[in-house]
């Protein structure tokens, strides 16, 4: 499948990346009707890449750190940010679909050039484990989740097949300890991509 | 065969090796079969940064490095690339240069892969 380049302006209010060139689409036979696509972002981004792994669940990043080369394991597929500005994606639906995922790529890439490439909150996430988790649940094993166990939640969570709002007894308002719990081990940018929506 | 590994030795754009080796690494990746290319001789010239082959009318061959990594990997062979004047910062970022022990280290371990040179 050999096509010309496809540039789109895909955030135009971006502060360091607005466009995004594709540059090769090759049919994914694995997976029928899906592509395999490499695009190019308007800007390096190697600066800010440590930043960008750290804004998402341990269990989907895989960060290459002598070639400054982040994997990510997410919407069903493997992407993969490197320092000039590509991104690579496999099992992509189309064209269209992969424009829509590297917006939103490119929303993490301009929020960490805004925090300075340190994030806004810098805390390393490769240190926390399930069982730091668990301690900040309700620990009451009542399966709202769909998790036979709080622990079981706790490591799909860090794995990112699990949504902290599946938790429904976080959302009480006597559970207000273990929230702050929560807030104080991952941080708010980590409980929000970890899908706490709050109270 | 439980893996998949094609060797690259002729420089792209002046024939289709390097087209064609890529093109089948990818090919095994898209069918859940590991697969990686090694780049040696006049091979290493497939994972030079910054090539521009609109101009001759190719298909871009760097461009291709990229859609294999990182189910699969992208081996470049040191002694090749020196002997050609090139560095690591010369090749694209998927690249993963390997020296003489590495390369013997690839191959002992892969007893259970088809080696293809292209």
């Amino acid at each position: 499948m050999e096509m010309s380049e496809v540039k789109r302006e895909v955030r135009p209010q971006g502060s360091l990346v607005k466009e995004a060139t594709l540059k090769q689409v090759k049919p994914c036979l694995a997976a029928e009707g899906k592509i395999r696509v490499l695009m190019e972002l308007d800007s390096e981004i190697g600066e800010f890449i440590p930043a960008i792994a750290k804004m998402y669940p341990p269990g989907v990043v895989n960060y290459v750190r002598k070639k400054n080369i982040l994997t990510l394991t997410i919407y069903d597929r493997i992407i993969s940010l490197y320092p000039s500005g590509k991104i690579s994606m496999n099992r992509t639906h189309d064209v269209e679909e992969a424009f829509e995922i590297a917006g939103e790529l490119m929303d993490r890439i301009n929020r960490a050039h805004d925090s300075g490439g340190g994030g806004s909150d810098s805390r390393d996430m490769s240190r926390i484990g399930p069982m730091d988790v668990h301690r900040c649940l309700p620990g009451s094993n009542c399966g709202d989740c769909g998790e036979s166990t709080c622990m079981a939640f706790a490591m799909k969570l860090l794995n990112g097949e699990q949504r902290l709002d599946s938790c429904l007894p976080l959302k009480e308002p006597w559970m207000q300890e273990k929230v702050q719990c929560l807030e104080k081990l991952l941080g708010e940018d980590m409980m929000e991509t970890l899908g706490w929506s709050g109270y | 065969m439980k893996s998949a590994l094609v060797i690259i030795d002729r420089a792209p754009y002046g024939c289709e090796n390097a087209f064609s080796g890529l093109y089948i690494v990818i090919a095994c990746l898209n069918s859940s079969l590991d697969a990686d290319v090694l780049l040696m001789e006049d091979g290493v010239y497939a994972a030079v940064a910054d090539q521009v082959s609109g101009a001759i009318g190719y298909p871009n061959v760097e461009e291709l490095t990229y859609l294999i990594f990182p189910e699969g990997s992208v081996f470049v062979h040191e002694r090749s690339l020196k002997e050609r004047g090139l560095e690591e910062d010369d090749l694209v970022e998927a690249a993963e240069v390997i020296d003489d022990t590495e390369l013997y280290e690839i191959f002992r371990l892969k007893r259970d892969t088809s080696i293809m040179k292209i």
